[in-house]
């Protein structure tokens, strides 16, 4: 089998780094500032929602009698997932040794920043008295009441809190060396901030040394971190006695979605960074295309599999009528677009277009998928939460169908909002691309040629 | 003495290393090499090579933090009193995921903490402040410092090397990373006070409701019923103004019936002026006053002084001095204005009414004591009971 | 029983810990034959309980707040007409079922919902987050979450029993087995230095049926009438969704039909 070798951008080195930090030196775009705007106005109604729904009550979101977890929480699950992008790239790209990495990790983990927090908001926006919500938290109080460690929410706090750490700390230190080299092309109060952040990085090797032992081990702890955080959110739903809920395939099963809905959110951004930063593109080349697509479609088929497997068990168990549930689900008209859509967005299109190496290699519909794929994942949790509940009444004597109502919908967009905003000012302040990582792939690259290694020859652009 | 030099080349940026090595005579630890990228994959050079901390720093702390998270769940479910009932859903121990998750963001934070804390605290060579060199191009740079820099200056210049360049100062802060964990520690009752949403009384902005204020009424609390106009706690004194009659039902104290009025606030029934004892009861009975007076009394006279007002009612073994037994010949003996008025002033102990009633219910009630009093006198012929 | 023995849990072989109750198990039968589905039961545990009236727009979104709500399920053919003699009506008084395993109790991150030593599932208000697992977990339906405050206009909060809190936003609540009635009789009894009368205590909801259907006391004590109720219909007693192992301490009596081959 011919081994595809990855093939480095060819820049000279001042290139890499004046390619890198154009975003930061660079004018904001009338079309940015546009959508800024719509976003802090998205941050905003949504905050006058939550004020409306702390006055008043739950009530102002649509649950209902055997429905009490709805659009919050699968706002959360879909969040989370999106959060794993950063760590399947940073960590498990890392892990394996794969060069193309390096043009998309850190713009995962910024992802990662900015959607994390988005989705624990939501354990806080769904309670029903929010101002108490430490009595969760294992704190020393005066009558020595501790949380039930029983259950998945507790549980859900201190994954959550990890992994957000975790990510945090993953990214500054890598970002350290990035602060240090952009730091001479500003001036002013940029300036000292950078050397404020940069922390006195010098780039002796000594200290790269260091750089690399560090990011060896976060890349090996946040690993399991990352597994474990959406198993125990996915345990928020197995642990409880909701027939379609309760199969421990759960937690692959979850885990999975999230790896692909990150991937998806990944190629989302390249392709928007290659359509609207122009001096990014030499860094998002088919190649990184085509290799995100390749794990991609793997990490779908995996999700279609585990989602018919998460079927089987249930059956098994005489849990849930089958007929019943299926009715419910396929074919009657209340689920039957969520059932298909996620289907066909999830399984079907992937299946079938990722299969293509044409396909994976072009940028506008890898995009296209990709938002679908979102779309699909989203429903899917939709299914799982509100279909399920739904679905559940085995006394068959008292269910409500949930209907969203504008609070939810409101505050759904305001995490949206939030995490575009955040993330479009943060590429104008921070680098996004990690340059010392794409410079010493470009060395790595150019050294392989000098060994006489067989490597797919480029011009060196010196 | 400080040289340094740059390259765009990594060759030659190696090349001139080994010259500065063997020709200028440097010591090994007194160059340092700086690029914008890691130059080297392990092994590193023999010359190169520091020892490195953080990978067993990090190891044991990562154990460390796998004790501490256990303990702090043993240590939470040991003070749980009840049985707690439930099904063991989990067939891991339920330790052992708080226990993992306290290790791995124990080993995250330490990682991080050691990464900054050796890269500037176990620097074999402290670097001074007034130094400052341009990688940022992508340009390698070879730092001579030490006895033997202007040898190694020469021998750089000598190379052809691409520009020397000095030192100049740069201004370095550091920072310590803060720690994401949520905690508002304190006691169990937070600031947060929510009275109770009523119709005129919209809930307060709290995002948390206590519910310390209850809309139920205790035993002991004044109902808030519209024949009560107006009145919602029992006073202490009562405004001797409030206790006038409207006219016709009676007149207004003069001055100085006033004045005695107030020196005598404690015991006013024993000494009301007389003019005030020999009003008479101006409510005429008719069957809707008698009604009406039979339920003032009940509702508000009955629990102390007992349904037929012998003083045996339900809280009446509460209070010191008893409620007094409302047949009692002295009591009997009394004139109406003289019943009327401690019914308004309160006796001793029993509040006093004048603010809590109209005039009109107090005499109603007046009305009904003597009733009573009949029937007692009645009841037990020819005597006291 | 013995006294001697203590409070706690008995774990087995299953994953499924066996509650231990030493004096008290407070308990319930509830006789499906006497039931008439007159809902007296249902006002009653409203007027004790200081349970809100949510209103129609509330009601009609599925959040009725009922503390015990009475099940009507029709039984005949599928499609059947109005005039049918074979359709009838059967009633099924549903409340919390107070269960021994409840899985209320392993999902509330803050111990909201706990176990008391006498057999009840406590929910306790102040201590409520309104995460709503619990209502998630509760196979039976029967926890009710206060989405907005409740409203009691002039003069209803003359009504509202001051022994029952009366819950704001955000709460769980469920039924309590009229707990403050039970722990008054047992303050009573204490005082009075006697043992607690099995006749004297009852729920509001078994106060108030009128035809006896609802029997509450001690399954712990041989002579109460709870317990000779279940003993003597022991061939018709069922527990609802007794195969989940939630353990429940309400127990139904099945109706009996003339027809031997209608016995449900």
């Amino acid at each position: 089998m011919k081994i595809e070798y990855f093939k480095a951008s060819g820049l000279p080195y001042r290139e890499i780094v004046e390619r890198c930090i154009d975003p930061m030196r660079s004018k904001m775009r009338t079309r940015t500032m546009i959508l800024l705007t719509v976003c802090a106005l998205l941050v905003l109604n949504g905050l006058w929602r939550y004020y409306v729904q702390i006055r008043l009550g739950l009530g102002q979101a649509g649950y209902t009698m055997p429905v009490y977890w709805a659009t919050y929480i699968v706002t959360f699950v879909f969040w989370i997932g999106v959060a794993h992008a950063g760590a399947l790239i940073s960590a498990i790209l890392r892990i394996t040794g794969a060069e193309w990495k390096s043009s998309v990790t850190r713009m995962a983990e910024v992802l990662t920043l900015f959607t994390l927090p988005a989705a624990a908001s939501f354990p806080l926006i769904h309670l029903g008295r929010a101002g108490i919500f430490f009595y969760m938290l294992p704190l020393p109080t005066e009558r020595l009441l501790w949380p039930n460690f029983r259950s998945p929410l507790v549980w859900d706090f201190f994954a959550i809190s990890t992994y957000l750490t975790g990510s945090v700390l993953f990214l500054y230190v890598t970002m350290v060396p990035d602060i240090a080299i952009i730091r001479p092309w500003f001036k002013g109060w940029r300036n000292k901030v950078y050397t404020i952040l940069a922390w006195d990085w010098r780039g002796t090797q000594e200290e790269w040394r260091r750089m690399k032992e560090a990011a060896a081990l976060f890349s090996v702890v946040i690993l399991p971190v990352v597994i474990s955080v959406h198993t125990i959110v996915s345990w928020d739903f197995a642990m409880q006695m909701v027939p379609s809920w309760h199969t421990s395939v759960f937690g692959p099963f979850f885990f999975v979605g999230a790896l692909f809905s990150g991937m998806a959110a990944v190629v989302t951004i390249m392709a928007l960074f290659k359509w609207t930063i122009p001096a990014f593109d030499p860094f998002f080349t088919k190649q990184h295309f085509d290799f995100i697509g390749r794990v991609w479609m793997v990490l779908g088929l995996a999700w279609g599999y585990l989602y018919f497997n998460e079927f089987i068990p249930e059956y098994y168990a005489n849990e849930i009528d089958k007929d019943d549930y299926m009715q419910w689900m396929a074919f009657s008209g209340r689920f039957g677009f969520t059932f298909w859509g996620m289907i066909i967005c999830n399984v079907l299109l992937p299946f079938v277009c990722l299969a293509f190496k044409e396909f994976r290699e072009t940028v506008f519909p890898m995009f296209v998928l990709s938002i679908f794929v979102n779309i699909g994942m989203y429903l899917e949790r939709w299914n799982i939460v509100i279909g399920g509940l739904e679905v559940w009444n085995p006394l068959a004597y008292n269910t409500s169908l949930y209907v969203p109502t504008i609070t939810e919908v409101s505050i759904v967009l305001m995490t949206f909002g939030g995490v575009i905003f955040g993330y479009t000012l943060f590429i104008r302040v921070m680098p996004i691309l990690p340059i010392w990582e794409l410079l010493e792939t470009q060395s790595r690259q150019t050294v392989k040629e000098f060994a006489g290694e067989k490597v797919y020859y480029f011009k060196s652009g010196e | 003495m400080r040289v340094s030099a740059q390259f765009d080349d990594f060759e030659k940026a190696l090349e001139a290393h080994k010259a500065v090595l063997s020709e200028a005579e440097v010591n090994p630890d007194n160059i340092e090499i700086r690029s914008s990228w890691p130059l080297f994959e392990e092994p590193l050079p023999p010359h190169l090579h520091r020892p490195m901390h953080i990978r067993n720093f990090v190891r044991f702390l990562w154990v460390c933090g796998a004790i501490g998270g256990f303990s702090l769940v043993s240590y939470c479910q040991l003070d749980y009193p009840l049985p707690t009932s439930g099904q063991a859903l989990v067939p891991l121990p339920i330790d052992a995921i708080i226990t993992y998750e306290c290790a791995q963001i124990t080993a995250l934070i330490m990682t991080a903490t050691f990464f900054f804390i050796e890269t500037k605290m176990f620097r074999q060579r402290p670097i001074p402040h007034d130094e400052d060199l341009d990688v940022a191009s992508g340009d390698i740079a070879l730092v001579i410092d030490g006895p033997r820099a202007e040898a190694a200056k020469s021998v750089l210049e000598k190379g052809g090397l691409a520009r020397i360049v000095r030192a100049y100062s740069s201004f370095i802060i550091g920072f310590l990373l803060i720690l994401l964990l949520s905690g508002c520690v304190g006691p169990n009752d937070r600031p947060f006070t929510q009275t109770w949403a009523t119709e005129t009384n919209p809930p307060a902005l709290g995002l948390v409701v206590r519910m310390r204020a209850q809309p139920s009424i205790k035993d002991t609390e004044v109902p808030h019923a519209p024949y009560a106009a107006g009145v919602y706690s029992m006073p202490t004194k009562v405004d001797p103004d409030l206790a006038q009659l409207p006219e016709p039902y009676g007149r207004l104290l003069t001055p100085e019936e006033l004045t005695a009025y107030k020196k005598n606030v404690a015991y006013p029934r024993m000494n009301t002026p007389a003019a005030v004892n020999a009003l008479p009861n101006p409510v005429p009975m008719n069957a809707d006053n008698e009604n009406r007076a039979k339920i003032l009394y009940q509702q508000n006279c009955q629990f102390c002084h007992g349904v037929t007002g012998k003083g045996d009612g339900q809280v009446a073994p509460l209070y010191a001095p008893a409620p007094a037994d409302l047949t009692r010949k002295d009591l009997v003996a009394l004139t109406d204005g003289q019943l009327y008025w401690t019914l308004t002033l309160g006796p001793t102990v029993m509040p006093p009414f004048g603010n809590k009633m109209t005039a009109k219910d107090r005499y109603l009630i007046v009305h009904y004591m003597r009733k009573l009093q009949e029937a007692g006198a009645q009841a037990a012929p020819g005597g006291k009971k | 029983m013995s006294a001697t023995q203590t409070a706690g849990v008995e774990t087995n072989a299953t994953p499924y810990p066996v509650p231990i109750y030493p004096d008290t198990q407070w308990g319930m039968t509830i006789d499906l034959d006497r039931c008439t589905g007159c809902s007296a039961c249902v006002a009653a545990c409203n007027a004790e309980n200081n349970v809100p009236v949510v209103g129609p727009d509330q009601s009609a979104r599925g959040r009725n707040q009922q503390w015990i709500h009475v099940q009507r399920y029709w039984h005949g053919d599928a499609d059947w007409k109005d005039d049918d003699p074979h359709v009838r009506a059967e009633y099924a008084p549903m409340l919390c079922q107070q269960c021994g395993n409840a899985p209320c109790e392993s999902v509330c991150p803050v111990f909201a919902s706990s176990h008391s030593t006498d057999g009840l599932n406590q929910q306790v208000y102040n201590r409520c987050i309104g995460t709503r697992f619990c209502a998630n977990n509760c196979p039976y339906h029967v926890r009710v979450f206060n989405f907005y405050d409740p409203y009691f206009p002039e003069p209803l909060p003359e009504q509202l029993n001051p022994d029952v809190t009366v819950r704001a936003a955000g709460v769980m609540e469920k039924c309590t087995f009229c707990v403050q009635r039970i722990r008054r009789n047992e303050l009573d009894a204490k005082v009075a230095r006697t043992k607690a009368a099995d006749g004297l205590l009852r729920t509001a909801c078994a106060q108030a049926c009128p035809t006896q259907a609802i029997v509450f006391g001690n399954l712990r004590d041989p002579d109460s009438a709870v317990t000779q109720m279940y003993e003597s219909n022991k061939q018709r007693a069922l527990r609802v969704w007794q195969h989940k192992n939630t353990d429940p301490h309400v127990i139904y009596l099945k109706r009996v039909e003339e027809n031997e081959d209608r016995i449900l």
